[in-house]
């Protein structure tokens, strides 16, 4: 108590208030941090193969086994590639929306089939159509290693060259598709262009 | 027939000298693999606590088991086995899953904050308890000096009050 004091009264009196003001600073400061990361999902993760190209080798065919995927398979347009399995609930929700765009907007989607039986994967596709231009079965996981996917839904944006340029976690749907879209057809004029 | 015995005493006799040898080869062989087998599983189980799972928040790829940490697990020791180093795997691992997948970040721009702040906090803190301690010191060197000086100004004043009060106190006990 009486320490107190005497520091009080020999520290100029403005300094000490200020001091005082720090609690208040650092609770602001947290604050602002705090309201910054609502409605940021932590699993999001920066993708850091933005810039690089998919892998040469895919994998093989889901429907037709004899064949072997390649990055030239792509054909020289942009594609999305759509990481998905029988086992993942979210793909469920996510296929119809997949359907869709595939064919109200000619959006070329490329699949991959994560983590999977074939029968069952083949199965799916026949009940609840097929969206892709190609699915490649990655049964043991090995792409999606090759392009840091972490689970599923998960979708890539590749452009003509094979390049990878955005990535998105969980489900495309009306909500989370419009980003997407627009650098799809940035990509798209890009090739018309050429 | 006695030349016979001996000839299969002297085969028998080869036989077991070699089959000693190559006890002793494999053996030799055995510990080498063994041990390069037991490092192996050693650095195997030192990276997968040092790599987080990209999937979860809180877990390292040994503890985690989503699919994703499984898949590495078995990558990384494809890598081992594959003659990487450590700081090779961790590059790799980092290449397609970003620094999130270490425990342990590199110092760049991005984790700057991260790698500073505690230091600057602690400063911060030193300098605070610093200026704190030294204005306690000057103060209470000023009480003294102040009592001190008193004490001789004083001196004098405060012998002779105190001879006149106890001569005061004579003449009170006197006149009882």
């Amino acid at each position: 108590m009486n320490q107190d004091t005497t520091v009080a009264t020999n520290w100029p009196g403005w300094r000490w208030r200020l001091l005082l003001l720090l609690p208040m600073v650092l609770a602001f400061g947290m604050g602002a941090l705090l309201w910054k990361s609502i409605g940021t999902d932590p699993n999001r993760l920066e993708s850091n193969l933005i810039g690089k190209p998919i892998p040469e080798l895919l994998g093989p065919s889901l429907l037709d086994q004899q064949r072997f995927l390649q990055r030239s398979d792509l054909s020289g347009q942009p594609a999305l590639l759509n990481v998905w399995a029988t086992w993942c609930t979210s793909c469920a929700i996510e296929h119809p929306y997949l359907i869709q765009i595939a064919k109200l907007e000619q959006v070329r989607i490329i699949g991959i089939n994560y983590h999977d039986k074939r029968p069952q994967a083949i199965d799916w596709l026949n009940r609840l159509g097929n969206p892709y231009a190609f699915t490649v079965f990655d049964q043991q996981g090995d792409l999606g290693i090759e392009l840091g996917v972490t689970g599923a839904p998960e979708t890539y944006l590749v452009d003509a060259a094979g390049i990878i340029r955005a990535r998105h976690v969980g489900i495309l749907n009306e909500r989370t598709w419009p980003q997407l879209r627009q650098q799809y057809q940035q990509l798209i004029a890009d090739v018309d262009s050429q | 027939m006695n030349l016979h015995c001996c000839n299969t005493h002297r085969l028998q006799q080869a036989l077991i000298a070699l089959s000693l040898m190559m006890c002793g080869m494999i053996q030799q062989a055995l510990a080498a693999e063994l041990s390069s087998d037991v490092l192996m599983e050693k650095r195997f189980a030192d990276l997968s606590e040092q790599l987080r799972c990209p999937k979860c928040q809180n877990q390292s790829l040994a503890d985690s088991d989503a699919i994703i940490s499984r898949d590495l697990r078995r990558q990384l020791r494809e890598l081992l086995q594959q003659g990487y180093s450590n700081a090779e795997v961790k590059q790799y691992m980092a290449a397609r899953y970003g620094n999130f997948i270490l425990y342990d970040p590199p110092v760049e721009r991005a984790t700057l904050v991260l790698w500073f702040a505690p230091l600057l906090l602690i400063l911060l803190g030193a300098v605070i308890l610093y200026r704190i301690s030294r204005s306690h010191h000057r103060t209470s060197q000023t009480e003294h000096t102040k009592v001190d000086t008193l004490n001789q100004a004083e001196a004098k004043r405060l012998a002779n009050l105190l001879v006149s009060q106890d001569s005061k106190v004579i003449q009170v006990t006197d006149d009882a």
